[in-house]
């Protein structure tokens, strides 16, 4: 009788450590997804610099200001101030060309 | 969260191949990639000064203190093209007396400061101020210093501000 109640109790015990795992895993793909499902991805540096040694059409869009923008930015890069986004005619007519956007740092 | 923004509005406006790049120039210089730089703007020095010293040159009258932190993004979503030298954008706590220019509008409205006062300036965390502060200095302004450790370490040294959003100090801390 002992035996069968610890038993039933390591399972219980087995299956809420499970779920716990299953949840947590859940969260966090979605959490990754989020930005992918909204129609835009994160790239790294070593990332990014692999594009711009391609051959593929892209932009790289620093939204800084034009002072920070004028101090330093990535060689090749366009300066379009975070204010200015909605309004821009800066961005190209082909919606297919790889778009990549930078500010100061996220991190 | 600039980069973040730009890039959900690239993908409203319907662009198919949208990323931001979290890293931004901190990573870039890291990996030692190609920068683009302005030398005569990294060249120019800025005196970053104790809030102690800022607090003795603040009471001095002809100072005009320049906020240029970022805009918190309730800020950023409802400004128009007017812009308005004043407080009503600062988010978080600030320094009496201080009028906020965000970095992002100061090239086009520098003139705004009237150019025979000494300008000190100050920012959240000292992300912006540098900047500013050369810049101002090619354009003529006499700027004192800048904070150094910005409004937070002014804060934390028990120097009086005036009470913000508390709830917008995280969105100032990128840009």
């Amino acid at each position: 009788m002992m035996i069968c109640e610890k038993n039933i109790l390591c399972r219980y015990h087995c299956l809420r450590v499970s779920s716990f795992f299953v949840v947590a895993l859940l969260l966090v793909l979605l959490s990754f997804n989020t930005s992918s499902a909204a129609g835009f991805k994160e790239i790294s540096a070593p990332e990014l610099k692999q594009l711009t040694d391609s051959k593929k059409d892209f932009l790289i869009i620093n939204v800084l200001s034009g002072i920070e923008y004028a101090i330093q930015h990535i060689t090749g890069s366009i300066n379009i101030p975070i204010d200015q986004m909605k309004s821009t005619d800066m961005l190209p007519l082909d919606k297919n060309v790889t778009l990549v956007f930078h500010c100061l740092s996220d991190r | 969260m600039y980069s973040k923004r730009a890039a959900r509005i690239a993908a409203v406006k319907g662009y198919n191949n949208v990323y931001y790049f979290t890293g931004g120039m901190p990573e870039w210089r890291f990996f030692n990639y190609p920068i683009a730089v302005d030398q005569r703007l990294q060249s120019v020095k800025v005196n970053k000064l104790s809030p102690k010293k800022f607090n003795e040159y603040r009471q001095e009258e002809s100072v005009f203190i320049l906020d240029v932190r970022s805009l918190s993004s309730r800020s950023l979503i409802s400004r128009d093209a007017d812009f308005v030298l004043d407080n009503s954008t600062l988010s978080g706590d600030y320094i009496a007396g201080a009028l906020h220019c965000p970095l992002v509008y100061l090239e086009d409205n520098y003139h705004l400061i009237p150019i025979n006062r000494k300008v000190l300036i100050t920012d959240w965390i000292m992300k912006q101020a540098p900047m500013a502060a050369k810049f101002l200095t090619l354009k003529g302004y006499e700027v004192i210093g800048i904070l150094k450790g910005g409004t937070a370490r002014w804060q934390t040294e028990g120097f009086p501000v005036i009470k913000g959003e508390n709830i917008l100090h995280s969105e100032l801390l990128c840009d």
